[in-house]
């Protein structure tokens, strides 16, 4: 099996676990006649979702898995983040998905539902890195579209 | 016509003449001052009226060419004995040699990631960053603790590419020479190099570090290279035209006004030692 075919059965893998996941969730839900509200928005947010501290910083971050438009905060601050494809190599029509920041704009880090679950995460922490003694300023919310 | 040399032939006198002119165009007041240039990087890294000038597309070299270009422009304003010089990261590797002597662009980092200690551009009332995305207001590096320099042999991979770019003409395109280049493909020569000098260099504010030009002048200069093998006429460019929020070769380059088939052939501006 090469790395395309390993990834894609990763990939594929891991989002049909997903939707099992997600879809017992309901049917808890509906069962147990959990009304919509804050319980039901929690029960819908992405199981890859993260807040804690690492190195004396707060890093959350959120993922937008529909339009790629994932949020990560530094101490309450908005870092800019951007998704993009990249090929997985020369002369091959398979792509893989990856997340830049304004902070760490020439070094994508792979995201994806399998091995990669937590390229988010790790986007935050190579910020929190970069930053060291530093805080994010308001031109670290670069819009990204 | 102005002749751009390597860094590492520059006399004391043009180095002398480099840092001058570009501290004078820091400290101008309004304009196309140096801080400018920082904050339309930033700007330009992303989509601009739907298209993608700067940053992962076809346009990734024209734009960085003229970007460059105007730059040497306002420092020629200042002192027009001034050209842009050159890194070449493959035969200058070291954190200590050229270009980062200290009477040049400075050494490293203080702790890895901590601000520029040697140089003139060290400490913030020597260059005082104004425009970025972290509070530092000293320049910062932190140098070979990620990425690596590209080799001869990457580049010559990369100069023996013939088609200069393919379809879809962004971040995922899988061959050509173009994403080869920029860093979206292997060998990546342009992406890697803002890694391993670290601090601003890796940042959306990457032109806060002088280095910054010197680095995307050796990726002109190979982009020159390519065309002297290859040409330097419109019908090397890709795409030709037609295509939808991509820049072709008759399009205007924002926002410098210009379309992509003026910046082709530069060798009436400039040439390269």
């Amino acid at each position: 099996m090469n790395d395309i075919s390993r990834r894609d059965v990763f990939r594929h893998g891991a989002t049909a676990a997903l939707i099992a996941v997600t879809a017992a969730g309901f049917a808890g839900l509906a069962s147990s006649g959990a009304a919509a509200g804050p319980s039901r928005v929690a029960a819908l947010a992405d199981p890859r979702d993260f807040e804690e501290t690492y190195k004396g910083k707060k890093i959350k971050g959120e993922h937008d898995k529909a339009n790629g438009k994932h949020k990560v905060h530094i101490n309450g601050k908005k870092l800019g983040v951007m998704q993009v494809e990249l090929p997985v190599a020369p002369d091959s029509t398979a792509t893989y998905t990856a997340v830049l920041s304004t902070l760490n704009h020439f070094d994508p880090v792979p995201l994806d539902e399998g091995d990669n679950r937590d390229g988010l995460k790790k986007l935050a922490k190579l910020a929190v890195d970069q930053l060291g003694d530093q805080e994010l300023t308001h031109d670290a919310d670069h819009p990204h579209k | 016509m102005g002749t751009r040399k390597s860094a590492a032939a520059l006399t004391a006198t043009e180095k002398a003449d480099f840092v001058a002119a570009v501290k004078a165009l820091k400290a101008q007041a309004g304009g196309r001052n140096y801080d400018w240039f920082v904050r339309t990087h930033m700007t330009y890294f992303n989509a601009v009226n739907s298209h993608n000038y700067a940053h992962m597309s076809s346009s990734f070299l024209p734009w960085h060419r003229r970007f460059l270009l105007e730059l040497e422009n306002g420092l020629k304003a200042i002192n027009p004995a001034v050209d842009l010089p050159y890194w070449n990261w493959t035969a200058n590797r070291s954190t200590t040699g050229a270009p980062f002597t200290s009477d040049f662009m400075g050494g490293n980092g203080s702790g890895g990631n901590g601000a520029v200690l040697s140089g003139p551009f060290a400490g913030s009332t020597r260059w005082r960053i104004n425009v970025s995305a972290t509070s530092s207001t000293s320049l910062r590096r932190a140098m070979a603790l990620r990425g690596s320099l590209p080799t001869t042999s990457d580049v010559d991979t990369v100069m023996g590419v013939s088609t200069y770019d393919v379809s879809p003409w962004n971040s995922s395109s899988s061959s050509g020479m173009r994403n080869r280049a920029e860093g979206g493909l292997s060998p990546n020569l342009h992406n890697r190099v803002h890694v391993w000098v670290g601090g601003h260099m890796a940042q959306v504010d990457s032109p806060n570090d002088p280095v910054f030009f010197l680095h995307h002048c050796h990726i002109d200069r190979l982009w020159s290279r390519w065309q002297e093998r290859w040409g330097f006429g419109a019908d090397r460019y890709r795409p030709g035209g037609g295509v939808a929020n991509v820049v072709d070769v008759e399009e205007t380059l924002e926002p410098f006004g210009v379309t992509v088939y003026s910046t082709l052939d530069h060798r009436g501006s400039y040439t390269y030692a």
